[in-house]
C-alpha cells in the first residue's frame, strides 16, 4: 500500500487537533465571531462561526499551491523540494495555532 | 545601619546587580562552552554547532539588557523617564530577538541547502543568498513594526507610502519582474525544453542547457554559453529546431547549368544523400527544382537529419560530396561569367 506524503499526514493530524479543540469548546462557541478583523470596524468584521473553517481550507490551498509550483517548476531541485516541505510545515503549524487561538478566545 | 538599609542604597544595589549579572553570564558561558558544546559535538549535523554561539550571545545580550532595566527600576528616576526606559528595554529585547530569529532561520536555510547537496559535494543553491536576504528583511521589518507600535507610531501612513515606494521599486525592477514572468510563461507555455535546439531572432543558435526563473542558458556550437533573459525569449521569435520531434530538415541550395540532364542531377543528388550515415531514410531525401536563373536552374536538396546539432557538419559533408559527384558526372555548376570582346578601333 502506498504511503501518504508526510505533509498530508501532518495536515490530517492538524485537522484532528482542530476538530478536537472545536468539539471540546463546542457548547461555548458564540454564533458569530469577528474573523475579518482587517476590515473597517463594523458589522462586516463579524461572520458566522462556521466561517472559521476557512482557516484549514486556506492552509490546504497554500499547501496545494506550494506543491504544484514545486513539482511543476522545480521537479529535480532537491533544495526547493525541502524548502517547500519546510514552508508547508510552517503553514500547518501557524494555521493550527491561529485556529486554536481563535476558538479558545471566543469560547 | 541595618542590612536592608544598606541594600536599598542605589550604589550597593547597582553593584549587587552587576555582580549577579557577571555570575549569570559566567554560568551561561561555561554551560554553553563546556556542557552544551560537548553534546553538540556528538551530533552529525553542523547546524547545532553554529546555533550554540547564536543562542549564547542572544542570552548574554538579553541578560545584560535585563540587568540594566532592573537597575533603572531602583534608581530615583522620574515616572515619565521610567516609561521611556521600559519601552527602550522592550525595544532592545525585540532587536535581540530579531537578530536571533534571523540567524536561526539563516542556519536552517544553510542546513537544508547542505543536506540537499550532501551527495554531490559542496554546492550552494542560487536562491540561498536571495532567500537569506528576504528572511532578514522580513524579520527586521516585523521587528521595526512592533517597535513603532510600542511607541504608538501609526504605521498606516508609512504603509500607504510603502505602496508608493512599491510602485517606485516596481518601476526600477521592471526588467527583473518581466524576466520573472517570462520565466513563468516559459515554464507553462513550454516553447522549448532542456536539450532543444533553438534559434533566437535568427542570430543565435544553440542547445538549451538550463531554464531558470530569470534567464535561459543556451550553449552555442562555438561552446559559448549564452544567458538570454526570459523576457527576450517570450517577446521574440524563437525557432525550436527540435520541435515536437527531435529531427530537422536541411535544405542545400544548388544551381546546375542549362545543358544539364535534370534526371541525372536528381539521381546523383539522391545517391549522395542516401549514402550519408546521418541522413534519415524516412522521410526520403528529395530534390526540388525551384527556378530559372541567369546562369542556370536552381534546385534544393532536402534531407532530414536526426540530430539538429549536426546540421552544419552534415551540410559541409554533403556539399563536398555533391561537388565531387558533379565533377565525376560532368554536371556543371554555373557561376556568373563575363565575356569581354576586344574591338580594334580603326
Amino acid at each position: 500500500m502506498r504511503r501518504l506524503p508526510r505533509t498530508i499526514v501532518v495536515y490530517i493530524a492538524s485537522l484532528i487537533v482542530m476538530a478536537a479543540v472545536t468539539a471540546f469548546r463546542f457548547n461555548r462557541l458564540p454564533p458569530e465571531i469577528p474573523l475579518l478583523y482587517s476590515l473597517p470596524a463594523s458589522s462586516s468584521q463579524v461572520v458566522d462561526i462556521w466561517f472559521v473553517a476557512v482557516i484549514p481550507f486556506m492552509a490546504l490551498l497554500s499547501i496545494i499551491t506550494n506543491n504544484y509550483v514545486s513539482k511543476k517548476m522545480f521537479k529535480e531541485d532537491v533544495f526547493v523540494r525541502r524548502i517547500t516541505y519546510a514552508a508547508n510545515m510552517t503553514i500547518i503549524i501557524f494555521f493550527t495555532y491561529i485556529y486554536i487561538k481563535i476558538i479558545i478566545l471566543v469560547s | 545601619m541595618h542590612v536592608t538599609d544598606i541594600l536599598t542604597q542605589p550604589f550597593v544595589f547597582v553593584t549587587l546587580v552587576a555582580v549577579w549579572f557577571v555570575i549569570f553570564a559566567w554560568l551561561i558561558d561555561k554551560a554553553f562552552s563546556i556542557v552544551i558544546r560537548y553534546f553538540v559535538a556528538k551530533t552529525k549535523t553542523t547546524a547545532d554547532d553554529k546555533l550554540v554561539p547564536v543562542i549564547k550571545n542572544s542570552l548574554l545580550a538579553g541578560l545584560f539588557v535585563t540587568a540594566l532595566y532592573i537597575v533603572s527600576l531602583y534608581l530615583m528616576i522620574p515616572t515619565a523617564m521610567h516609561i521611556i526606559i521600559e519601552k527602550g528595554f522592550f525595544t532592545a529585547l525585540i532587536i535581540i530577538a530579531s537578530f536571533f530569529l534571523s540567524s536561526l532561520l539563516s542556519i536552517i536555510l544553510i542546513e537544508i541547502n547542505e543536506r540537499s547537496y550532501a551527495k554531490n559535494g559542496k554546492h550552494t543553491h542560487s536562491a540561498v543568498p536571495f532567500m537569506n536576504n528576504m528572511i532578514k528583511i522580513g524579520i527586521f521589518s516585523g521587528g521595526a513594526l512592533l517597535i513603532m507600535r510600542m511607541f504608538n507610531i501609526d504605521v498606516t501612513p508609512a504603509l500607504a507610502s510603502a505602496g508608493v515606494a512599491g510602485i517606485a521599486v516596481a518601476f526600477a525592477a521592471k526588467d527583473f519582474v518581466a524576466n520573472l514572468f517570462g520565466g513563468i510563461s516559459v515554464f507553462f507555455d513550454k516553447p522549448y525544453t532542456i536539450g532543444d535546439y533553438v534559434i533566437i531572432n535568427e542570430l543565435y543558435r544553440g542547445e538549451v542547457m538550463e531554464i531558470g526563473m530569470r534567464s535561459t542558458k543556451i550553449r552555442t556550437r562555438d561552446a559559448v554559453l549564452l544567458t538570454v533573459p526570459n523576457s527576450v525569449m517570450v517577446t521574440n521569435i524563437v525557432v525550436n529546431e527540435t520541435g515536437y520531434e527531435p529531427r530537422l530538415r536541411v535544405r542545400i541550395p544548388i544551381q546546375v547549368g542549362y545543358e544539364s540532364d535534370l534526371d541525372k542531377v536528381e539521381n546523383v543528388l539522391n545517391k549522395v544523400a542516401n549514402a550519408h550515415d546521418e541522413v534519415l531514410e524516412q522521410p526520403a531525401p528529395r530534390v526540388r527544382y525551384r527556378n530559372f536563373h541567369d546562369s542556370g536552374i536552381s534546385l534544393e536538396l532536402l534531407v532530414v537529419i536526426a540530430k539538429p546539432a549536426h546540421k552544419g557538419h552534415i551540410t559541409h559533408e554533403l556539399i563536398k560530396e555533391i561537388h565531387l559527384e558533379f565533377i565525376k558526372s560532368k554536371i556543371r555548376i554555373p557561376f556568373p561569367r563575363r565575356d569581354v570582346f576586344m574591338h580594334t578601333v580603326k
